[in-house]
């Protein structure tokens, strides 16, 4: 029995879920947060994912890791919410409602990498927000996202230099 | 999470109980309306996996239930009409052979058992013997058994059978509390009950499914031909011998009240009345629907 | 240099995440809680290993039924070493084995007597299985009582232990065979037709031997062995044929076209 087994039969336990939830419901919230509009869809969102995990018998099922399975859900979650509402908006739009207050140092600095992120192919800047974001090992972004872990450090790779590239840091 | 029923046929050599009935249900609770004899348990059996259909399936999320086997009996609970006990069995003792077989380790099901005796008013008789128990009292402990592996799919046959008023209700309620999102299957004779909390009735006649819809939906076919009249007690006998009357009442004038279902009004004074699956009944079946101390018959001695 | 560009879209990240709302948090916890007290039971709710199962139904074995099983094998004892010097040991071992039979018949199929049967059949060890259960935990306990009493009986009666162990075991068979086939055809209600059959036996084998006395001992081992081969053979088929019609279900009421 791998450890992912092991966790998910440990799920079974409500008292572990129910920490599980505690754990990781910042980080879920988080990342819906930065695709939905309002705090409110991404709470809402965040609520969804949670509630089918606890209630999904798929759960049990999942060859992955349950964290692997939150995503997913987390993913589709933000879809279906998204469907409803207003088109896609460029990242850089919705991140700067939420860029605080200007005098901080790194204003200038975010700004540009919020850009330069906006401009990143969908799959690089995917794998960034989970690095990065949700600072998360590879191993859980290579479950989450089903690929191997090699494709995806070359692919962060790839991301960095193009992001460097953007910003002009391969020139200092 | 879908229960789908796939051309299902019973045949007892040459008398076909349920014939190629399909129908697919989803959370909720659907009500199985018929007469006797309409095939109503044979489909429940079948759907149970107590029964082998002749043809047909029944489809768990898309898979055959011969092939998911006791994982599939693992998501059920079902309630049969005419359920019986070891003999020396107290309420207690029941709950935990039933939650043994449905694979429940030992503490979840001491658990679950006081629950649910709890929860169906149970608790402070749950070491009386059975049989010292009323048939109200039985049908809760057969229904606390059918919920004890928290289904996904419940059958009930005949739930309210034989209950007082006042335990129906209790138990239509305890129904519609337990019925969160699982598919709640129904059958019944009495239409009150299942008028209440069927989001779906299907109604059944001679093994075959009639129609199916929400009540209001069934009900609204009957619009415009169920007519009630006031007439003296010789008119409404000579009616009587017409046409099926459905119900008649005497009211206080000494006159009879009549009211039946045609196309066209029946007599001068006939004035049209909002349908009632009450008409539906027996516009389909040509016989009163069960009332609830009719049915009591059907829940005879119990030979256990 | 690359590490400033991780630690840029850390920090990057990191201002722009939105604030987490302690409540909606707390709520979410709460109601997972809740719905995963619920699924916690199901999750416990598997399949089993058969051998776990059968001894969950050893639990359910009235203990009466051992009792009478270990009664009857003390009596048949006692009686052996009574009339050990005459003839009658072996008819004694012969009428006990079928008796144990039908002490057994009440417990294996408590489930349709009693009506339970239905009931069983829509759980994830369905009748079929509690049958089989049964069926297996007593034929362990009669293989048990039949080895003690081809040890014990020869000691006690002075006789070959091979011959003691046919004259116990061919009736055995032959009377289970009967009963499964009683079974099958009583729908499951066979307690009273058993009964009787097993008097009738019983009176048949006494019968016997008054009419023919020693016909178990003029019969050659070979037509013994032959016999218990044959018993055995028709066991296994009722049992087959018994468990084929549970498993489809149409030895219960609910199987009546009459019901609605």
């Amino acid at each position: 029995m791998d450890s992912g087994d092991r966790e998910r039969d440990q799920l079974l336990d409500a008292d572990l879920l129910a920490r599980f939830a505690e754990e990781h419901y910042d980080e879920i919230f988080r990342y819906c947060a930065r695709r939905l509009p309002t705090a409110e869809d991404a709470k809402d969102a965040t609520q969804d994912v949670f509630m089918r995990l606890a209630k999904s018998r798929a759960v049990y099922d999942s060859r992955g890791k349950p964290l692997a399975y939150l995503y997913t859900c987390a993913r589709n979650a933000c879809i279906d919410i998204m469907r409803h509402a207003r088109p896609t908006v460029a990242l850089d739009e919705a991140d700067a409602e939420r860029i605080p207050d200007p005098a901080q140092e790194r204003y200038q600095r975010n700004l540009l990498l919020a850009d330069a992120l906006s401009r990143l192919a969908a799959d690089e800047r995917e794998v960034l927000e989970l690095r990065y974001g949700q600072d998360l090992k590879m191993a859980d972004v290579a479950a989450i996202l089903g690929a191997s872990r090699f494709a995806l450090y070359r692919l962060e790779r790839r991301a960095l230099d193009a992001l460097r590239q953007m910003i002009g840091d391969d020139q200092r | 999470m879908e229960l789908k029923l796939d051309r299902l046929t019973k045949q007892f050599g040459a008398a076909i109980a349920v014939d190629r009935v399909s129908a697919a249900f989803s959370p909720g609770v659907y009500g199985l309306l018929g007469a006797n004899g309409a095939g109503k348990t044979t489909l429940m059996s079948m759907i149970c996996d107590v029964l082998k259909p002749t043809s047909g399936s029944v489809l768990w999320n898309g898979s055959p239930i011969d092939r998911l086997g006791a994982s599939y009996r693992g998501v059920l609970g079902y309630l049969p009409q005419d359920f019986g006990y070891y003999p020396d069995f107290t309420a207690l003792d029941f709950m935990l052979y039933l939650s043994a077989l449905k694979g429940l380790d030992r503490r979840a099901a001491r658990r679950r058992s006081r629950e649910l005796l709890d929860l169906v008013g149970l608790a402070d008789v749950a070491r009386r013997k059975i049989r010292t128990f009323s048939g109200g009292m039985k049908q809760r402990l057969g229904i606390a058994q059918a919920v004890i592996n928290d289904p996904q799919v419940l059958v009930l046959d005949e739930p309210t059978a034989g209950l007082d008023p006042k335990e129906r209700v209790r138990f239509r309620n305890l129904i519609s509390s337990l019925a969160q999102d699982k598919i709640v299957i129904l059958s019944t004779h009495i239409v009150s009950d299942v008028e209440y909390i069927a989001d779906e009735i299907l109604v059944m006649r001679d093994g075959a499914i009639l129609t199916t819809g929400t009540v209001e939906q069934i009900v609204s076919g009957l619009r415009g031909q169920v007519w009630e009249c006031s007439v003296s007690p010789r008119e409404a006998d000579a009616m009587a011998s017409r046409v099926d009357v459905g119900n008649l009442h005497y009211d206080r004038s000494g006159n009879a009240v009549v009211r039946l279902v045609a196309d066209a009004p029946p007599h001068p004074q006939a004035h049209p009345v909002e349908p009632t699956l009450e008409d539906v009944y027996l516009h389909l079946f040509n016989e009163q629907p069960k009332q609830p101390n009719d049915a009591a018959e059907a829940r005879g001695p119990h030979h256990g | 240099m690359s590490d400033s560009m991780r630690e840029d879209l850390r920090a990057y990240y990191k201002s722009t995440d939105a604030p987490v709302d302690e409540d909606a948090k707390a709520h979410v916890i709460a109601l997972v809680s809740g719905q995963a007290a619920r699924c916690s039971v199901v999750g416990q709710a598997r399949a089993m290993p058969y051998w776990r199962f059968l001894a969950g139904q050893l639990r359910f074995v009235s203990p009466r039924a051992w009792v009478a099983q270990l009664t009857l094998l003390v009596g048949m004892l006692l009686l052996v070493s009574a009339c050990s010097e005459s003839d009658a040991t072996m008819l004694i071992v012969m009428v006990a084995s079928v008796l144990s039979v039908a002490l057994a018949v009440p417990s294996v199929f408590k489930s349709f007597e009693s009506g339970m049967a239905e009931l069983e059949a829509a759980c994830r060890h369905d009748a079929t299985q509690v049958l089989v259960g049964r069926l297996i935990l007593f034929g362990l306990a009669d293989v048990l009582w039949m080895s003690l009493a081809a040890c014990l009986v020869p000691a006690i009666a002075d006789s070959d232990p091979f011959r003691v162990f046919l004259y116990a075991a061919t009736p055995f068979f032959s009377f289970c065979a009967a009963c499964l086939y009683l079974s099958r055809i009583t729908r499951g209600r066979c307690v009273t037709a058993c009964i009787a059959a097993a008097s009738c036996t019983v009176a048949g084998i006494w019968g016997a031997s008054t009419a023919f006395p020693h016909w178990y001992s003029d019969a050659s081992m070979v037509v013994w062995s032959a016999s218990l081969v044959v018993a055995l053979a028709l066991a296994l088929y009722e049992a087959r044929r018994l468990v084929a019609q549970v498993a489809s279900g149409s030895i219960f009421r609910t199987a009546l076209p009459t019901r609605g």
